[in-house]
């Protein structure tokens, strides 16, 4: 107990001392023009009216974003999501990074939230709640393995943050990419509210879904519903 | 976890899989299969009967030899040699002639003699009668035709006709033998002179050793086996003919006639050298006039046995419900199993987001909209970034 109490300590500094450290400008290189565009075509706005209303009707906080493989989109969506529930609907969300050590080819979330999403709706939000609306916070290792246990916690942690914020968006690493050094999705997965399964054409094939299934079916994890990312090819 | 119990796991898994595959497609597998049986079954009801009737005959190496002499009339003693010449007898035996004899005879023929399609008809007759050798001596004879007592006909005939060129050629080899030492013989008349007043004598004792040899081992035979035993019979009979030249070589004229040719070939005068071939030459040339008698019954020869008469085929050889039936199971199985696999790989191919939630019996909340070349294009390079870092 006293072990989680001093991981969710660590985890709320760390979000804390990178809220201290947001940058008062505006806009950002890269991911930020596109993505303030994205999330306003309709396509987008209504996965996230969908999402919203089956979250709230559910009541649903924390919610793990799961796939199979990686590079399926898992992060851009949280990302995405995150912009969308700030900009659009004003509400305050946190991302917390339960993925393994980024790969080359992958969205670095960290550097994403620390480049890009901070500065994303400057332009739109009061001065006073630039800083809250998303939050980051990593259970990580300098070098991008998670802390010991750290999957384990996560679930006392989300109780102990939930109240302070709309939506926590868990982004965790690919269903076949679990090994000892990362947080195991499925563990994470059963420590949320909810979970998503992002797929990709890289996943739809029956076989692949079948062992989805079967890896979810076996550990009881019932994801909400199933998102297809378009916009990865095989 | 051990490697030895994971493998039995994953052998277990394995065969669930089988299982639970083979009960997902079990009406195609048992469609497919039940469907081939009846098929198998229409097949064995519909398909022409074919029977075959196989008679066995023994060619011993004595038919290329003379009798009471050492010598060959086939040219050679290799067995290789002697083998292919049976088989080219087998050939002759089964000229073209004979073989519209045959089908004429059971109206196998619908085609006029000399046309065309008689030629097909021929060739299709002599495809269903077949000769093998089973071993150096044994050959088997077989017909193939629609029905039971046709098969057992046409290898009657066909053994018949064998046999009958066999004692021809045969015989006709035995001729040309004779009549080569007779040249051997007309050659040493112009080409030596001798005496033969010994020679007046030879050929009534050499029969007579011929026969006194001939009792002692009939009397040898009588002691082991039956008097109507074959070989005792054989044997009997050859003695009567012995007997019966011998009468006839003691015979004054014939005596006479036999010194007339003698003298004729090595003079009256000086004995020698040709004196000895010309008497070696004449007790051939005797000895073939024997076997020529000998073998005068074609029924009776002693290099020619069947072993095995044609008979009655019992059943058809084609179709065999057996063998229907389990080729009709194994073709099911294999289109059954080509089908279950193209089932499987069209279920494994790409397939829609729709279907992959219905299939994961989950909801479909939407789709997430291209933008990832652009995210991903920033994600390789703060990448790239950091790694340089």
């Amino acid at each position: 107990m006293t072990s989680e109490n001093d991981v969710s300590n660590s985890q709320q500094k760390q979000a804390e001392a990178q809220n201290n450290t947001l940058p008062d400008t505006v806009g950002g290189a890269g991911l930020v023009s596109p993505l303030a565009d994205y999330i306003r075509y309709s396509e987008f706005k209504r996965l996230l009216g969908q999402l919203h209303t089956t979250f709230e009707k559910q009541k649903i906080k924390s919610i793990a974003l799961l796939s199979d493989h990686s590079k399926e989109g898992k992060t851009f969506l949280a990302c995405a999501i995150a912009m969308g529930y700030a900009i659009l609907l004003n509400k305050k969300v946190l991302i917390l990074n339960a993925g393994g050590p980024v790969k080359k080819g992958s969205l670095n979330l960290k550097h994403v939230y620390e480049a890009e999403l901070r500065a994303a709706f400057y332009p739109h939000i009061a001065p006073e709640k630039r800083e809250k609306l998303i939050d980051f916070v990593s259970p990580s290792n300098p070098d991008g393995s998670s802390f010991e246990a750290a999957d384990f916690q996560i679930g006392s942690y989300l109780d102990a943050i939930a109240a302070q914020y709309d939506l926590i968006l868990v982004d965790t690493c690919a269903l076949q990419m679990a090994n000892k050094n990362n947080m195991d999705p499925v563990v994470v997965a059963r420590q949320t509210n909810a979970s998503v399964l992002i797929t990709s054409s890289q996943s739809m094939n029956r076989n692949s879904l079948k062992e989805v299934q079967d890896k979810l079916k076996q550990w009881e994890v019932k994801p909400l519903g199933l998102i297809y990312n378009s916009g990865i090819s095989s | 976890m051990s490697d030895t119990i994971r493998s039995q796991t994953e052998d277990q898994l394995n065969l669930q899989d089988l299982v639970t595959l083979l009960k997902r497609h079990s009406r195609v597998l048992l469609g497919w299969t039940l469907g081939s049986i009846g098929l198998a079954v229409i097949a064995f009801a519909v398909l022409p009967r074919q029977y075959k009737s196989t008679a066995l005959l023994n060619i011993t190496a004595l038919y290329f030899q003379v009798p009471f002499l050492n010598d060959t009339i086939s040219g050679s003693r290799d067995a290789a040699e002697m083998a292919a010449q049976k088989q080219a007898l087998f050939r002759l035996a089964l000229a073209d002639g004979f073989l519209d004899q045959l089908g004429e005879r059971y109206g196998l023929f619908k085609s006029p003699k000399d046309s065309n399609r008689r030629i097909g008809e021929r060739n299709d007759l002599r495809r269903r009668i077949e000769y093998m050798t089973m071993s150096a001596t044994t050959f088997s004879l077989s017909s193939i035709a629609n029905t039971a007592q046709l098969a057992n006909d046409l290898t009657t005939a066909v053994l018949e006709q064998v046999t009958i060129t066999l004692i021809q050629e045969r015989q006709k080899s035995l001729i040309s033998y004779q009549s080569s030492l007779r040249k051997q013989l007309e050659a040493l008349r112009y080409s030596s002179s001798g005496n033969a007043s010994a020679a007046v004598a030879v050929q009534p004792e050499l029969l007579r050793q011929e026969l006194s040899g001939l009792e002692a081992k009939i009397s040898s035979l009588e002691a082991q086996y039956t008097p109507n035993h074959p070989t005792v019979v054989e044997a009997r009979h050859r003695a009567d003919l012995l007997r019966q030249m011998l009468e006839r070589s003691q015979n004054p004229e014939n005596n006479n006639r036999r010194e007339v040719m003698r003298r004729s070939v090595v003079g009256t005068g000086k004995a020698g050298s040709g004196l000895d071939l010309a008497d070696e030459l004449i007790r051939r040339i005797n000895y073939i006039d024997i076997v020529l008698e000998l073998e005068h019954d074609k029924k009776d020869v002693p290099y020619l046995e069947v072993i095995q008469r044609p008979e009655m085929p019992p059943g058809p050889i084609f179709p065999k419900l057996p063998n229907l039936l389990a080729g009709g199971i194994v073709l099911g199985l294999l289109i059954s199993g080509l089908l279950i696999a193209y089932a499987e790989l069209k279920s494994s191919l790409v397939v829609t987001p729709k279907i992959a939630a219905d299939a994961l019996e989950l909801t479909y909340l939407g789709n997430l909209p291209p933008l990832i070349s652009q995210i991903g294009a920033l994600a390789a390079q703060v990448t790239d970034e950091e790694s340089k870092r």
